[in-house]
């Protein structure tokens, strides 16, 4: 059987039996194949299609061109098959389904079957987005036809950013740090012009202590904003901005001392295992830390309550923010301090502290300074 | 061996002439004497009548005639034939790279309804090559017929093989066509991306939607095309008498590609070219050698869009107050760190409430730190009388556009309409200026007003509020003295002098003695850099036996 794959993300491919075919076609051949691309499986009215395609043409003209143009699109398709495209008096379209692939239908059906928690759903997404749909394709004349490429583009595009922001909160979520930074700067690179994507680079840039790059990213951020809009940093960024300048000098991970915790495990409340990290934490910082340590616990707390409802895990969003805020602290500490977590007898953690655990295992991956054990 | 441009222009721009740069190697710079003249110098009450430059500096003048003994066989003399002489005129404030690429634009300052923009384009449209860019600039819908901007549709149905992009007086607002827009992948959830009744972009772009496009169009552009359109920039500005202006390049509303298009082209240029880097980052200019920052950095808008920041409401809107583009401490930041950097300030501001916040943060930084410096306000216009005071004490040069005045200063016009019949009258007060010890630096904002001299000394003379009006000679200064003195370049150049560069300008007449009403017809004859004439204009010259 012959199989017609056409691609639209990023410009229009359109193969058969793997041989590229798109030069063989007219421009408006190959825009007709693709709107019944779009709407495969439906009959399409030619009335319709005139108005898209031949708008400019009296309509007997229009008839006979569109006429000539499924001709066209028949002959190159029925050397091999003859069954892709169907052709009735008054409709037509494609209706072979399982003869024809297209990028922009495994999109929209791999998009609507999104499951939580899907990374690898979300990356092929991601891959098969390839560029806008029909990238650089215009036909004079033809008002309807490209205002059609401008709506399936703007919704294809919006479904793009709801992948890039799912697979960023998910790369969060899992402390995969430095993939959520590359998210964010392919989104940047798609709209250089945003401030809040901005800010998430920077803080990610924080919680990994990258103070250098979080620095160069506000700087880029401030140039941006004045260079491109005239506009002072927001609230939010001049704060970050106060809090790298003001930043106390980070004690090179060598002069760092080194705190162990013991966390013993037995049957008893939940929660126990953060509580036990929490109340060790907060004997060891400083009153001045501590005061410094709440400005992030609320700044973060900001932070998650946006990504709380995609969050793949299945935390409660209130946990999220416990834990979140006692890992913070963590790090906070570890700025001059090497942390050891030894977790003994795991078995025994009551459900609550299992989570937390497995929370800090992914989230200080990243992290020089940290380290969780388990016995 | 010296390379500069020659204007070969016959006729002259004005007359309609085409006139040709061509460029050549001349192996020495010959000596140039200019006898028969009324040569201007500043520090003496008679004018010379001949004046020698050697070596690209002005070794000596005199009354009378010119001594036979210093004379040389391979001198270059020009008989002025009463002709007047002044030092090389500057130009304070020019956007180079964006004046040379709207001078390549389409201009539609003179549509009066959509009508007439989509005539203008669709004529532009058949000699242009298909799928190369069409920029319309200078259209000003709220005095269109439909008070509106045009469509994307209605931009297609005239250019259908060209992408089209119509920017608005200030480019704050413009409009693609369907073309255009699909090249330019704006995202769709961008802030300022216009759309119709079907939801659907209807090609209006403002506030971030206005930026990305304008910024990906302005990099698109071709080197050559920054090249051909600062060539035709310049060879006008020849023309009427310039030898030094001062770019103001980058930036917001501009582009990095400009300030760097200037800096690597600066000295292959027939005049000098003094570039301000309109940035905040004093580290990256003190990197690339610069002594100056900032320019038209926007401190405040303008009034005609009602973006000066006011300390009173606007009066055609009262609740508008205009917009302060930064907050003080972001300008104090600022001006401290580029006043202990030891490099000169620029910044615009217009309306009161601007002014106010940089004299404050001048203020602040020369007290810290006094040294001397050349710092400058842009625009300046409505400055009140204690500002005057305090701009004048602390040192601050005000660059303005005397133009601006004769465009939009009259009863009924664009300052009345926005200021009110009060306010209006205490704009671009140059006299007052200049009474409380203001050094005024002359310039045009080109291209919100051609690059002319000639022109701006008339505004300063005929000012239509005429106790603000100053004295030819005053005039004159703003254009050469004071402008070199706004650069710190006063002791080379600015007036004509022993020691000083032979920059010249040489006018048709006296403008110190003719009347008032005379100063707009006076024209330049020969321009003249470093004692090489680069300009000559044939028509009006001074017959055979010259140059």
């Amino acid at each position: 059987m012959a199989m017609l794959e056409i691609f639209a993300f990023g410009g229009l491919t359109i193969r058969l039996n793997g041989e590229d075919i798109t030069e063989r076609l007219p421009a408006k051949a190959a825009a007709l194949l693709v709107f019944m691309a779009r709407e495969s499986g439906r009959l399409l009215a030619k009335e319709k299609l005139i108005s898209y395609l031949w708008e400019d043409s009296d309509l007997q003209a229009a008839r006979y061109n569109l006429r000539h143009t499924l001709w066209i699109v028949k002959k190159i398709l029925a050397d091999v098959d003859d069954e892709i495209l169907h052709v009735a008096k008054d409709f037509c379209g494609i209706v072979a389904l399982d003869t024809v692939y297209t990028d922009f239908g495994d999109f929209a059906q791999s998009h609507a079957n999104i499951q939580e928690n899907e990374a690898e759903q979300l990356e092929k997404l991601k891959a098969l987005y390839r560029g806008d749909f029909l990238d650089g394709v215009y036909l004079r004349k033809c008002v309807e036809f490209n205002d059609w490429i401008f709506y399936e583009r703007e919704s294809f595009q919006e479904k793009y950013f709801d992948v890039l922001h799912r697979l960023k909160d998910y790369y969060f979520a899992t402390g995969n740090y430095l993939k959520r930074i590359e998210l964010l700067t392919e989104m940047l690179q798609i709209n250089p012009l945003k401030e809040d994507l901005y800010i998430e680079q920077i803080r990610t840039y924080i919680m990994l202590e990258d103070w250098e790059k979080a620095h160069a990213k506000y700087m880029a951020c401030t140039d941006m904003l004045r260079n491109e809009l005239n506009e002072s940093p927001g609230d939010v960024l001049t704060e970050i901005g106060q809090r790298i300048k003001a930043r106390k000098r980070i004690v090179p991970l060598r002069e760092r001392r080194q705190i162990v915790m013991h966390l013993a495990s037995y049957p008893g409340p939940e929660y126990l295992l953060p509580a036990h990290v929490a109340e060790v934490v907060l004997d060891e910082l400083s009153l001045r830390e501590k005061t410094e340590c709440e400005g992030i616990l609320n700044d973060f707390a900001c932070l998650t309550a946006r990504w709380q409802p995609r969050c793949p895990i299945s935390f409660r969003p209130e946990d999220v923010r416990l834990y979140s805020s006692i890992f913070e602290s963590l790090v906070f500490l570890s700025k001059r301090a090497t942390i050891q977590l030894l977790v003994e007898n795991v078995e025994a953690l009551d459900a609550r502290s299992a989570e937390f655990l497995a929370f800090l295992e992914h989230r200080t991956r990243a992290c020089d300074s940290i380290e969780v054990r388990c016995s | 061996l010296k390379q500069f441009y020659y204007l070969d222009g016959a006729g002259s721009i004005a007359a309609g002439a085409i006139a040709v740069i061509t460029s050549y190697l001349k192996e020495a710079v010959m000596d140039l004497l200019l006898i028969n003249g009324e040569i201007h110098i500043r520090h003496c009450p008679e004018k010379a009548q001949w004046l020698l430059v050697r070596d690209g500096i002005i070794c000596d003048y005199g009354q009378g005639e010119f001594p036979g003994e210093n004379a040389n066989q391979d001198m270059e003399t020009i008989n002025l034939k009463g002709a007047f002489a002044t030092a090389g005129f500057f130009d304070s404030h020019v956007h180079l790279v964006q004046s040379g690429i709207d001078a390549m634009s389409l201009k539609l300052n003179a549509a009066e309804s959509i009508g007439e923009v989509l005539e203008l384009i669709n004529a532009y449209a058949q000699t242009a090559p298909p799928g190369s860019l069409i920029r319309g600039i200078g259209f000003d819908e709220a005095k269109s017929a439909e008070g509106r901007m045009p469509t994307r549709y209605e931009l297609d149905y005239c250019a259908p093989n060209n992408p089209v992009w119509i920017n608005r007086l200030e480019y704050h607002v413009s409009v693609v066509n369907t073309l255009a827009l699909n090249m330019l992948n704006i995202p769709f959830n961008i802030e300022g991306l216009h759309r119709n009744r079907k939801n659907l972009p209807d090609g209006g772009l403002t506030g971030a939607a206005n930026a990305f496009a304008r910024k990906k169009i302005l990099q698109s552009i071709d080197g050559q095309v920054r090249k051909q359109g600062v060539a035709q920039v310049i060879q006008k500005a020849v023309s009427r008498g310039v030898t030094t202006l001062n770019a103001m390049e980058g930036g917001y509303n501009f582009c990095e590609e400009d300030f760097r298009f200037v800096l690597a082209h600066q000295r292959a240029m027939p005049i000098d070219v003094e570039i301000f880097c309109q940035t905040l980052d004093v580290e990256k200019v003190q990197s690339l050698g610069l002594k100056r920052i900032g320019g038209d950095i926007f401190v405040d808008g303008s009034f005609g869009s009602r973006t000066a920041a006011l300390f009173e409401p606007y009066a055609d809107d009262p609740l508008e107050y205009g917009r302060l583009y930064f907050r003080e401490e972001e300008i104090d930041d600022f001006i401290v760190a580029a006043h202990n950097a030891g490099l000169q300030i620029a910044l615009h501001a217009i309306g009161d409430r601007a002014i106010e916040q940089v004299i404050i943060g001048y203020e602040k930084a020369i007290k810290a730190n006094p040294r001397q410096h050349r710092h400058r306000i842009e625009h300046f216009e409505m400055a009140n009388d204690s500002q005057v005071e305090r701009a004048a004490d602390l040192g601050i040069i005000v660059s303005m556009q005397p133009a601006f005045e004769l465009h939009w200063g009259h009863p009924g016009g664009m300052y009345e309409q926005r200021l009110g019949r009060y306010r209006y009258r205490n704009t671009n007060r140059f006299s007052f200026l200049q009474k409380k010890g203001l050094v005024i630096a002359g310039g045009s904002d080109s291209d919100i007003t051609p690059i002319d001299p000639l022109a701006g000394i008339n505004a300063a003379v005929n000012h239509p509020k005429g106790e603000y009006a100053v004295g030819a000679a005053e005039a004159l200064d703003m254009f050469t003295y004071n402008a070199a003195f706004a650069l710190g370049q006063e002791v080379a150049k600015g007036s004509l002098d022993r020691g000083k560069r032979g920059d010249i300008v040489v006018l048709d007449r006296n403008p110190l003695k003719v009347g008032r009403g005379e100063l707009v017809a006076l024209k330049v004859l020969y321009t003249i850099k470093d004692g090489n004439i680069i300009y000559c204009n044939q028509g009006l010259g001074l017959g055979d036996g010259n140059a």
